[in-house]
């Protein structure tokens, strides 16, 4: 992923990414709890690997969507090796245009009656 | 007080640890620490909630994850070494059509002789030309695939270097012999369809093989 401009140029994410974002908005997170929070706002339908999950922060702090933070916490009271991740402006308006996105996508699928309530009887 | 890791969790560590030191370096270096630390947590959850088998569940998404990670980011580095490679053949077959030959064989002595040994008569002067062009064309049609099936594109981007060529050795010689530069320019466009000849009768040849080799298998 390269370094866009425009948010709209980072066009679509995949859901990993999406979610990861998603994931960082409330504040910054380390990898762990950003797959606990994944987990958590998907109700456990999204869920991805420790892989997926440094491939994904690559791609994105080349991106400018998110940052690593500096500060790392006392080793004495977490795990030195964690690193803790924060989201940039950039990356929040990316989210947000990914947002509108999908919201124009459920959009039509409310207009040709795909999420129609659901009937017992078929 | 240290705690002793339940041999399983080590186990699956030690897995995760050589699965990731399948993907490229620069992924390993970076990711490995913090990818571990994460899947040991993971594990630690899964060990607290379900034991043995809480972990060896979390076997098959993680390893498979790791694996599609591996050949992803070897793919990416693969990528851009192909391209890396194919930017320095192009800059390397770039400035052998484009560099002032004659005018180092008057500035340097040892170059002189044996540039003048190569281009001593107008034969071989001919066949020098059509070669650097011919090889030049290769190289192209080589790395850039999509170039074989639009030859007058190829044909233009080469004349276009073939032309620059020219420029750069009059600027160098302070000539404007423009009968023998209309010569070389020939001679050029000749390597430059040889080039193409050659690239085409080697995939033609190639193409007969592998329908052959198709009929035959079909015949069995």
């Amino acid at each position: 992923m390269k370094s866009a401009e425009k948010p709209e140029e980072m066009l679509p994410l995949s859901p990993a990414v999406f979610h990861i974002l998603l994931a960082l908005v409330d504040g910054e997170r380390h990898g762990y709890s950003i797959m606990q929070q994944i987990a958590e706002q998907t109700a456990g339908t999204l869920r991805i690997g420790p892989t997926t999950l440094y491939r994904s922060i690559k791609q994105m702090l080349a991106g400018g969507l998110i940052t690593e933070v500096e500060e790392r916490p006392d080793p004495a009271l977490d795990d030195e090796r964690r690193r803790y991740y924060r989201i940039t402006n950039f990356g929040k308006l990316v989210a947000r245009a990914e947002a509108r996105r999908l919201e124009q996508a459920l959009n039509v699928a409310r207009h040709k009656a795909l999420l129609a309530p659901h009937t017992d009887g078929g | 007080m240290r705690h002793r890791l339940p041999w399983i969790i080590a186990c699956s560590l030690l897995l995760y640890r050589w699965l990731l030191a399948l993907t490229p370096s620069e992924f390993a270096d970076e990711y490995t620490e913090p990818a571990l630390q994460v899947f040991h947590q993971c594990c630690r959850e899964a060990y607290r909630e379900r034991g043995t088998w809480g972990v060896l569940r979390l076997w098959l998404p993680t390893f498979l994850d790791a694996l599609h990670g591996i050949v992803a980011e070897q793919g990416i580095t693969l990528k851009r070494g192909v391209r890396s490679h194919l930017t320095w053949l192009v800059v390397l077959a770039l400035s052998c059509v484009l560099f002032p030959f004659s005018w180092l064989s008057k500035a340097w002595e040892p170059f002189g002789y044996l540039f003048n040994l190569i281009f001593s008569t107008p034969q071989t002067y001919i066949v020098g030309h059509v070669t650097l062009f011919c090889l030049t064309g290769i190289i192209v049609l080589l790395f850039m695939p999509a170039l074989r099936k639009r030859a007058r594109l190829y044909i233009f981007c080469l004349m276009l270097g073939a032309f620059a060529e020219e420029v750069i050795q009059i600027l160098f010689n302070a000539h404007s012999g423009l009968h023998k530069d209309a010569r070389n320019l020939l001679l050029d466009l000749c390597g430059v369809l040889l080039a193409l000849l050659v690239l085409r009768l080697l995939m033609g040849k190639h193409f007969l093989e592998k329908n052959m080799s198709d009929a035959t298998l079909r015949n069995r």
